[in-house]
């Protein structure tokens, strides 16, 4: 099911390649289509007819867990895309229309105060064919994105 | 919502629309008093916002020190509570602005 964008619970996402998705082949027209879904949780507007997408449910990261993925990424040195991993992980709570993969989480932090999604999950992004770093490296920018740059209100 | 032509929608600053080419000026709706800088979007796609809505909703819990039943006991994100704390700021500043007699550039009569 489709959450609209949320600031506190959970919302959901849609890979930008994935088949349902009607966008228009001008590369600003389509950016611009995707911002608005984004924006508004409105992606009816850009779905094939009857095609239903894999969605991605996904929960804001803030307040101790985000200073955790934060501290992560120093203690690790983790580079860039290591570090949408593990937002990516530490944010996702499902994932539908993904076959008969399922999100398993294990437990996370000094004391394992936080649970996070497993590997395994990713490994099976990861294994889409031709798309698979595409589709976490893209959800993981947007989670860890929204995550440290906060609220970025249009005016 | 497409009653109006794509190059005035733009130089209202519709979300929905792709940004303005140079030759069309951006001038969004802005009133009731507002001072701040020139807007950039529409306030109608702003005002519906997800986001938006959520937090004008968090705050009339907040008002009523309810918070924490609307976030259902979670902790309440960063960003939901700057997201309050402005809110608050533009309810405040619109309530005087509605206080201030016409004649003084306020809205009451």
């Amino acid at each position: 099911m489709i959450k609209p964008p949320s600031q506190q619970f959970e919302y959901t996402l849609i890979f930008s390649g994935d088949p349902s998705l009607n966008l228009p082949s001008d590369r600003a027209a389509r950016d611009k289509a995707l911002e608005v879904a984004r924006e508004t949780g409105q992606w009816s507007a850009i779905l094939h007819t009857g095609e239903v997408p894999t969605i991605f449910t996904v929960r804001p990261i803030s307040g101790a867990l985000l200073d955790w993925v934060i501290s992560e990424g120093r203690r690790r040195d983790l580079s860039e895309a290591e570090l949408h991993v593990l937002a990516l992980r530490a944010a996702l709570t499902k994932v539908e229309g993904f076959g008969d993969n399922r999100v398993g989480t294990e437990s996370a932090g000094h004391e394992g105060e936080f649970r996070v999604a497993t590997m395994k999950i990713v490994d099976a992004l990861y294994a889409i064919d031709g798309i698979g770093r595409a589709v976490v490296q893209e959800l993981g920018g947007i989670v860890w994105r929204r995550a440290i740059e906060g609220l970025r209100p249009k005016s | 919502m497409n009653a109006y032509a794509t190059p005035i929608r733009q130089g209202w600053g519709c979300g929905y629309e792709p940004p303005a080419p140079p030759n069309i000026p951006v001038m969004p709706w802005s009133g009731l008093g507002y001072k701040g800088p020139t807007p950039t979007a529409c306030p109608g796609f702003t005002t519906t916002l997800p986001e938006t809505i959520e937090i004008a909703r968090a705050w009339r819990w907040w008002s009523k020190s309810q918070l924490a039943s609307f976030v259902d006991g979670a902790p309440v994100s960063d960003a939901l509570k700057i997201g309050i704390e402005m809110f608050d700021g533009v309810i405040s500043e619109f309530e005087r602005w509605k206080m201030t007699p016409s004649s003084k550039g306020g809205g009451a009569e």
